[in-house]
């Protein structure tokens, strides 16, 4: 991490930290760093930022920082890190919360934005999830086209893959709840 | 005793040998499961990975159309659960959500239907004693893993026990006859989505998970999580390549050892669909007679 001017924008940086709190309904704050969180998270080894520097970068309002983690992807909402904390820091909600603030602008650059966001395409297709029309999605977006062929010729040969169901009725209220949100 | 039923997306798809064993048990136990008309789906990892909203309201939509019903709205999906019980209790907390919910689904939204785990609802509404008066085939000598995951019992606050030692799953399989071992990971994560998205991370933890269910000495797990189930078999042989050994465990669903306990036949159970069926496993302990199988 390059060195920070800490003192510098202040007001701007406890704001960050403050409409954090607001919308995880908690207090960052009381994190006093045990690591607890960090030590129960199964993805802590692949993250960049375990959810116990998270907390730290969000004590310091360093708001870029913590927006631009890949760990908040990489996150499997275990909700691990929550039932451990010893100052019942919802954690969990707090990337959660960090997420939905970093998603509007994190096109593809992650494969998993990549599979999230194929998979609410898909989803809005038929009001639901076709795992097929997921999985050719998501490698369009990827341009992976041979991985997990394997596991794919598995399940198709056990009669496990869903193939061309009919849309629900009420389709076109998923897609109402599913559309862009982009000047709200 | 009758439910709303929502079997969720993957029921459908890869884990459609789960559909088969919920269908095959619900008759025995007595439970009338009534597929909710219309369900869509409930947005499982990826509408409240990306926004709060969507989050919410996709699920919400299926407790709403529940309402007419009367009756709980069950789900075998522990994912599923998570995302009703989440939609449910946060319209519970913010009333003043519930009229603009509502104003997007174009339906009404009163709050009334309770979403359940069918897990839960065999163990509260069923019981172990009445499982163990149904039980023609007690699983005895079976060893299998209660692999818990995460969503049935975490957050604690939705959760159906203790977050770090449920027992709920174990006493189900010692209604059953069988012997569940005592292990580390019963309730680590498995990788959940990450199984699709970034499958080499799902194969660390699910050799993880494996490997401590073997050091436990553990013939099988037994989950009721089709995500889990999912990862745990599609992401067992690459974890037994990485490590030099293949695992070679079967991973049940918990209602397909309720249905061998209950006499019913593997292939009415939609075990031949599962990767690891544990054929020789079932014959070794007397739970199946051979022939017919593979």
């Amino acid at each position: 991490m390059e060195p920070l001017v800490l003192s510098g924008r202040q007001a701007q940086r406890e704001a960050f930290l403050t409409e954090v709190n607001r919308l995880a309904e908690t207090e960052v704050r009381l994190c006093y760093q045990c690591g607890k969180c960090s030590a129960g998270c199964p993805v802590s080894p692949e993250m960049d930022r375990p959810p116990h520097q998270l907390m730290r970068l969000l004590q310091l309002g360093l708001e870029a920082e913590a927006l631009a983690a890949d760990s908040l992807w990489l996150c499997t909402s275990c909700h691990t890190c929550s039932s451990r904390c010893p100052r019942n820091v919802r954690v969990d909600v707090v990337l959660e919360v960090l997420r939905h603030l970093a998603a509007p602008t994190r096109e593809g650059s992650s494969k998993i934005v990549a599979f999230h966001r194929s998979f609410l395409e898909s989803v809005g297709r038929r009001g639901r999830l076709d795992e097929v029309d997921l999985t050719i999605r998501l490698k369009r977006r990827t341009r992976e086209y041979f991985k997990d062929a394997g596991v794919g010729l598995e399940l198709f040969r056990k009669g496990r893959l869903s193939l061309g169901h009919r849309s629900i009725r009420g389709v076109a209220a998923v897609r109402y709840l599913l559309r862009p949100k982009g000047g709200d | 005793m009758r439910y709303a039923y929502y079997p969720g997306c993957s029921l459908e798809g890869s884990a459609r040998d789960y559909s088969t064993s919920v269908a095959a048990i619900s008759q025995p136990l007595g439970l009338q499961l009534e597929e909710l008309e219309d369900w869509n789906c409930c947005g499982a990892s990826s509408a409240h990975a990306l926004d709060e909203r969507v989050g919410i309201s996709l699920p919400a939509r299926n407790l709403a159309l529940a309402e007419s019903t009367g009756l709980d709205l069950v789900t075998p999906c522990a994912a599923c659960y998570n995302r009703l019980a989440s939609a449910h209790h946060r319209l519970e907390r913010k009333p003043e959500l519930r009229g603009e919910v509502a104003a997007e689904l174009g339906l009404p939204y009163q709050g009334s239907v309770r979403p359940r785990a069918l897990i839960e609802v065999v163990m509260s509404d069923v019981g172990s004693e009445r499982l163990r008066e149904l039980v023609s085939r007690p699983l005895g000598g079976l060893r299998p893993a209660a692999y818990y995951g995460c969503l049935l019992v975490r957050p604690a606050y939705l959760g159906l026990d203790d977050p770090e030692r449920p027992r709920f799953l174990d006493d189900l399989l010692t209604a059953l006859g069988a012997q569940p071992v005592e292990w580390s990971h019963g309730t680590e994560c498995c990788g959940g989505h990450l199984g699709v998205s970034r499958p080499e991370v799902a194969t660390r933890l699910v050799g993880n998970i494996l490997a401590a269910a073997e050091e436990a000495g553990a013939e099988a797990l037994v989950t009721a999580c089709p995500m889990c189930q999912a990862n745990l078999e599609l992401r067992q042989a690459e974890a037994g390549r990485r490590r030099g050994r293949a695992h070679n465990l079967p991973v049940y669903y918990f209602t397909d050892l309720i249905g061998l306990a209950l006499g019913l036949s593997p292939e009415t159970l939609g075990l031949p669909k599962h990767l690891w069926p544990g054929w020789e496993l079932l014959k070794t302990k007397g739970i199946w007679a051979g022939g017919g199988g593979p």
